[in-house]
This record gives structure tokens, sequence and C-alpha cells, in this order.
């Protein structure tokens, strides 16, 4: 019978499987490939449907990140008013504010074309260690507006600056919380530190309480078909004893109109009858038991310290530059390696958020003791971020089978920091240090943290080979790796840490139809324009989803 | 219905210590003898409290509801978006006790208690007598366990059972040294009354100057003389390490009626809105404390230099 079969021709099918590794047609049926080669090779399926839309593009497999938060989409609802230019849902360019002059005067333009006086102005991606000099205060935001409360919310989610109408409704010069940042007379600056003295703020429980919600779903999913991405983690799901988010992932995900593959990754959070790593492990088969071919829980996620540029990620000797503290374990040690024998015991496969080598030590430390009790040599732990990873730290990842998710976007939105201001050259030079981890035999992803920086591996792969901070310097040339190795470390790389290699990854038979269309080769052209390739869209399970402007929403039924 | 801002705030109260420093024990303890208050147990992120079951009447989804009308939720990661909405709960709550996870800093959890209709009470840190310094010496992990010696108005020490009594000696001596003089309790082998963390409103009706459960004492103390606002916050901070809490209601000359709270080394002097307030120059402090804090006349003195 004719036409379940489509075979759709490009002008180069890049498929990252190397026995085969380009062709010009591909052949799908049941939103897996048939075959993939020269259309006579693919004409032993039987009839068939020619379809030339790409005709004039090149086909990747479509491209997976393995470390990304719902977060992403929700982020939206609000004005983005950050220092690097960011595309909205609908493709535009927003932000790109670099002057404490120029975020003002965005914030008036908003303020004016808000027309309940009584509706507070939220906005989100600040990062003020951009802005020379000044640091931003509520006097700079009382120029947007004195009456309307503002709220901007910095980019590290830890941090915000309101002005002072804010201050005045919530009686911010009254409260006894840390964290409220006063002058020398003991007036509020309007910066507020962490989350108790944000909350302090009245629009700010309100505005983070609205962004758990189906549209994030949705909004998320245009972000990624827009930027070629047809799987993304959720690498801190809630879904483990919050039935409401699991609910969701599965009444979102599985509608056929939903244009992404959706793998969550559960933080084991307990509550009063939920108490262990077993009953933990218990509840996660309980959901992989629901997994289908778009939804799919991938593992645990454990968080065991922070970040770099929040002098906060756990180091080892010698520390940061500016003599700060270790950092904050976010679990103590031997808990950490109780959590991990108990999921690797189980079969569940782990991803540990680690960024200083001290508690890198400590992942790869746990890991090998549950190995010594327990043989399962296929389990692909993680670590994720991976930043300061060393090679010995790198050697031991290879002999243990664990797999590495390297925040290859710090080098460009923090790079110029690390340099300059918490590990110092040397170390900021092997920061994300992709050529050493394939050197040691790591096989690796690259990620953006998303919405920590922006959803789009082909922005991912810029960084990791080109290695440019903002101020034009090279940071680490001998950790540059090729395109090639790029492409591969956000398509086979990452299936291959989610366990999911056997069914995406590349372009070959038997897989997922999961295509990303592109308007170049991104093998071929010019490193430095690898991140101005042109995204036509996506095709998941052999549906095309082109890249738009238009919210993608549920079936209607 | 009140709006949150005019009602009575919250008293909140945050339970730190490392991981297996007794802290389900405690909570346990607290929720056996709530003495009628509807308290609401908060367990944090990745806490190690479960509530023992007998105590559970039915327990729906994150909530658990005690039969004598306490719960325990756990908000993850709605922690603290959804901690204000403890005080829309109908029946009220009288409590929030929040149990800080092991490696976390519970004087930054504390901070969720200064917010609006919550009224911080006091941060209480658990001691593992055996184990503290092992932990507080580990090169990874011992500044973080130092800090949450640093943050605790109130130190409890705990699993005394397990180590001589020389060496407990040893162990408030070297904390001594370590954070400075931290009121510091033991946890009494049969439970810690919870009149020792939440004040005194339990021991109302109880025979006062005398010994109550466990060895603690209490007395109550009157000012001496008509005192400032400022008096009485010195002569509060006087007090001796022995005292754990103390709760009253003074007079003061500059700012009128007062209720006064001390959680160990927190103290808290806030204007006394109740219907019968004291009249001028009068005035009633509880003092609870260990057993080696002395009876009434141990505190009768110093009140004159203060005036
Ligand atoms: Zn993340």
């Amino acid at each position: 019978m004719a036409a379940n079969i489509t075979i759709h021709s490009a002008r180069e099918i890049v498929t990252m499987n190397p026995s085969n590794p380009s062709a010009s047609h591909v052949a799908v049926r049941d939103g897996r490939i048939l075959g993939v080669g020269p259309l006579d090779e693919l004409t032993i399926w039987g009839d068939h449907t020619l379809d030339h839309t790409f005709a004039d593009h090149v086909l990747v497999p479509g491209m997976i990140e393995a470390h990304a938060h719902l977060l992403e989409g929700a982020l939206w609802a609000f004005p983005y008013v950050g220092y690097f230019p960011r595309r909205d849902p609908s493709g535009q360019w927003q932000g790109g504010l670099t002057t404490i002059e120029e975020l003002v005067d965005h914030l008036a333009v908003l303020d004016a074309s808000l027309s309940d006086p009584d509706q507070a102005l939220f906005c989100w991606g600040l990062d003020p260690i951009y802005f020379d000099g000044d640091r931003l205060t509520a006097r700079h935001l009382d120029r947007a507006s004195s009456t309307r409360q503002i709220v901007v919310f910095h980019a590290s989610l830890h941090l915000a600056t309101v002005n002072t109408a804010c201050l005045e409704a919530g009686a911010i010069a009254d409260a006894e919380t840390e964290g409220v940042v006063r002058d020398e007379h003991g007036r509020p600056t309007g910066e507020l530190q962490e989350v108790p003295a944000m909350m302090l703020a009245p629009p700010m429980t309100p505005a983070l309480k609205s962004l758990r919600n189906d549209q994030s779903y949705w909004t998320l999913a245009r972000l990624a078909v827009n930027a070629g991405v047809t799987t993304v983690t959720d690498l801190a799901s809630q879904a483990l004893f919050n039935q409401g988010a699991a609910d969701a992932s599965a009444r979102i995900v599985n509608d056929p109109a939903y244009p992404l593959r959706f793998v969550p990754y559960c933080t084991p959070s307990f509550g009063p009858t939920v108490q262990d790593d077993d009953a933990v492990a218990a509840r996660f088969h309980e959901l992989a038991a629901t997994n289908t071919d778009k939804l799919h829980y991938g593992g645990i996620k454990l968080i065991a310290d922070g970040s770099i540029q929040g002098y906060t990620a756990v180091m080892n000797w010698p520390g940061y530059v500016t003599g700060a503290p270790q950092g904050l374990w976010q679990v103590p040690p031997d808990r950490l390696d109780h959590m991990v024998r108990t999921y690797h015991e189980a079969g569940i496969n782990v991803h540990i958020h680690a960024n200083g080598d001290a508690v890198i030590d400590a992942a790869i430390d746990a890991v090998d003791r549950a190995l010594r009790t327990h043989a399962w040599l296929d389990h692909r732990h993680t670590v994720q971020h991976c930043q300061l990873t060393s090679a010995a730290q790198y050697r031991r990842m290879a002999r243990l089978g664990m797999c590495g998710n390297l925040f290859a976007n710090h080098l460009w939105f923090w790079g110029d920091q690390h340099y300059a201001s918490t590990v110092g050259p040397e170390r900021a030079h092997r920061l994300e240090a992709a050529a050493t981890a394939k050197r040691e035999g790591v096989r690796f992803s690259l990620h953006s943290d998303a919405a920590v920086t922006p959803l789009g591996q082909l922005h991912t792969m810029w960084c990791a080979v080109n290695r440019l901070t903002p101020s034009g310097r090279v940071l680490g040339e001998h950790e540059r790796i090729s395109a090639y190795d790029a492409l591969h470390a956000v398509t086979v790389g990452a299936a291959y840490q989610l366990h999911l290699d056997h069914v995406l990854g590349s372009i070959e038979v038997g897989k997922h139809a999961d295509f990303t269309v592109l308007e170049e080769n991104p093998l071929t052209v010019h490193p430095i324009a690898i991140r101005d390739i042109g995204v036509w869209g996506t095709v998941l399970g052999g549906v095309p989803r082109p890249a738009g402007s238009d919210p993608i929403g549920p079936t209607s039924r | 219905m009140t709006t949150r801002g005019a009602r009575r705030r919250v008293p909140f109260t945050v339970i730190g210590g490392f991981l297996g420093a007794g802290k389900t024990t405690l909570v346990n303890d607290l929720l056996r003898h709530a003495h009628g208050e509807r308290i609401a147990v908060v367990v944090n992120d990745m806490g190690e409290v479960s509530i023992d079951a007998d105590l559970i009447a039915e327990h729906d989804g994150s909530t658990i509801t005690l039969a004598n009308g306490c719960i325990c939720c756990s908000l993850s990661d709605e922690f603290a978006l959804s901690l204000p909405d403890l005080l829309d709960l109908d029946p009220p709550i009288d409590r929030v006790v929040v149990e800080a996870s092991g490696i976390s800093d519970p004087g930054s959890v504390a901070q969720y208690g200064t917010l609006p209709g919550f009224r911080l009470d006091g941060v209480v840190v658990l001691v593992d007598v055996e184990t503290i310094r092992g932990h507080a010496a580990d090169a990874r992990i011992g500044p973080q366990v130092l800090r949450q010696l640093e943050r605790a108005d109130l130190l409890v020490l705990t699993k005394l059972d397990l180590v001589a009594a020389h060496d407990v000696s040893e162990v408030r001596s070297w904390i001594a040294d370590v954070v400075g003089p931290v009121p510091c309790t033991d946890a009494p082998r049969d439970g810690l009354d919870p009149s020792v963390l939440f004040g005194l409103d339990h021991v109302a009706g109880r025979d006062p100057g005398g010994p109550i459960d466990h060895g603690f004492r209490t007395t109550t103390v009157r000012p001496g003389a008509p005192i400032s606002r400022d008096a009485l916050d010195r002569w509060l901070a006087g007090l001796p390490s022995h005292v754990i809490r103390s709760k009253g209601r003074v007079h003061t000359t500059d700012h009128g009626p007062v209720v006064v709270h001390v959680v160990g080394r927190r103290r808290a002097i806030t204007p006394d809105r109740s219907a019968s307030p004291p009249p001028p120059g009068t005035g009633t402090i509880v003092v609870i404390g260990t057993g080696e804090m002395g009876g009434d006349e141990a505190f009768e003195h110093g009140w004159d230099e203060l005036t």
C-alpha cells in the first residue's frame, strides 16, 4: 500500500552514524527511520511518497539538550531584560541592555505599556556584573516608575533588585530578614539577596508561583523547535512526590501536538511519609513504568554543590583566587555515597550536579564504591556541569564508565569572570575541558542549563568549538573540539548518557525519525558561523515541526 | 477573614543539626507533647525526619494530619513559596517548626521566619556529642558543621547515653571554644519537653519556681523598678547561659507594654497588643533553664543599675 512511507530528500544528511556518515535521502515509516541512503537503495521498501521539503536543507540528528529545565519555558511569561540578546518564543531578539541607562529606558517603555497602574512589573535575566561601575539600585529603577512596583529578577535566580515603590509596599526597610542590602545609613538599596529577602517584595511570590503551569511546557516546546532541539531533559523534575507535576507531564507531552521528547530526571525530595532512598527508588520505578516514546523518566538527579560564579562550587586546593571559602556541599559526601549506591543497585541512572573539583571527586568516589559492591557496568552515571574536572578525574570517570555533561555555555557567558575573578587563568583555560574528556575516553555531552543560559545546541556547540569570551579572549585553545565532536556531543553523546542511544542520536535505521533541519552543514561552515546557522525547524517522529512565531498549543478536544 | 498583617504573628522555630543528630526523635517528641497547640512541622527537602506511624491519623499526598490536630508537610521545591500559605490554614496553626536539612545552614532557613505573619522564635541546633568533633574536623564538611553551631540560638546535646560524662563536658568546653557562650542544654533520654523549646505557655499552671520535667527549672522574675525598653534588653542580654528560654510581659517606661521572648541567645521585644497588658511599673518574666540555674534570687540583682 502506498504513502505510509515518506522518503525525504535533502541537500545533505549528516547521520552521525560512522558506518554511513552522509546521505541524500531518508525513508520514514511509523515515525521511525526505515533507511538512509541514495533514493535507489530506499525504494526496496515499496511504495512511498517522495518529499522534497528539505531539498535545500541539511538534516542532522535531532539535537538533544541533556541539561535544561522547564523554567526556560516559564520565564517568558515576563519580559527579559538581560545583557545578552536572547530570542523570545516568537523568535524576536530581546534584551541586549548593556548599561543601566538602557535598562531604565527599557523599563520605562514596559511601564508605559501596562494599563493597570496597580499591576507590578516583573522582569528577569539581569546580570549586573556586566554593568561597569555602579551597582543597580532602587534609585535607578525609580527613574522608570516611582509609583508602579518594579522587580528585576537576576539571571543567577538568587538576587533581585526592586524600586522604591516596591520597597515601600513590602515595608522592606523594617524587615529583619538577612539579605536586604542596606546603604551606610541603613536604608535598603533595593537589592534583595536569596529567596527570603526576595519574598519581601510583594510581586515576587505570585510571580514565581505563576511559573508552574501548563503554558511553560508549550513555550519550552516553541523555543526548542525554533532552536532545532527535539529532546529536552527536565533536570530537576519534582514528579517523584508531586503528582501534579507527573500528571502535567503525562497530559502535555503525550499530546500528539507536543513537538518534543521530554526526559525528566527527578530530584529525590523527601516528605514526611517517604523517608529513604529505597522508597525514592521504588517510586522512580513506578514513574518509569509510565514511560512512552515521548515522555521518558530517565533517572535521578542529585545536587552536590553550587556554582563557580556564586563561589559555592566546592573546590580542592588552591580554591578560589579571591580566597573565598571552599564552597558549599549541598549533600554530605557520605550521604551522596548512600544515595548513589542505592539508586545504582536499583538500576537507576544517576546524574550528579558537580562543578567544583572537590565535589567531582566525591561523585566519582561514590560511583567507584557502588561498583565495588554491585557490578552494573552499563550505568552511565553522569557528572552534570562537570566544569572543573581535571584530566586525572576524567581518567577515573572513563575507567568507571561515567559520562560528563559539560556546561560549554559558561565559556561565553562567564568565561571572562572565571579568568579574572573566580578560578584564575589556568583553570579557566581548562574549564569545560571537552578535548581532555575526549582524549581520556569519557563520553560527553554539552549543555545550556536553560534557563540559566538560552536553550540552543548550535550556540552550545559554537562555545565548545571556539571557546571565545565576550572580551575576545580564546579561553583554552587546547580544549577546543572539532565541529564533528561537538555535534556528536549534542546527539549521540547526549542520547548515550540518557540511555537512549539505541533510539535517538543518529540518523540510522530503526531509530526515531527525529531531525534538526538546518540551512547549512555545521561540519563544513566556518566554525565561527556555527551559532548563526539558520534553523528551518525539526522533524519529530517523522512529523515536520517548522520554526515560527505562533504559539504551539494542545490538541483541542 | 482578617488579613495576614493584622494577625498574631505565628512563632517559627528552626531545628537544625547534622545528619543523625536526632532531629527525627525530637520532632516526634514535640508532636507527641503538643499540649493542645496546633503545630505545623515542615520537613525540608532531603529531610531526615520521619513521623512515627502511631501518631498519624491520615495522610494525603505530601501532608500528614495527626490525631491531635498537628500537621506535617513537605513543601519540597515549593518550600519557600508555599510557606505563607500555612498562615491561611483553618483551623489556624499555633506554631511552625521547620526541620533544616542535615547539611544546610539553619540560620538561612530561619530567614523565612522573618517574613510577614511569622515571628522567628529561635534556631535550635542538635549536637550529637559522640560525633560532633569528628564531623567538625572533617576537611570537607567541617566548615559547614561549625557554621550550623555558630548559627544556633540554642544548642541541644543529644546521644548523651552513648558517651561518658567527662566526654560530654569536654564537648561542652569544645563548643564554648569554637562558638562562644551559646546556651546549651541536654536532651533527656526520655524526650525533651516542648516547653524547653517552645517557651513557657506550656508550663502555665505548673508550680513556678520548682523543678519541672527532666531536670529543667523555671522561675518567675519581676522587675524591681520601672524599666526602659533598652534597659530591659540589656537585662535579657545579661541572663546567665543556663537560661534556655524566657517569656514575659513588662510595662516599660518609654515603650509601654511589651512582650519578651528569649530563645537561647536570641531575644525579641515586641509591643504587647493583648487586651490586658500589665499596668505601668509592673511586669512578669518567666525563665526556664537547666538544673544549674538558680532560683528567683539569681535574677534579682541588676535591675537598679539598669534603670
Ligand atoms: Zn541545572
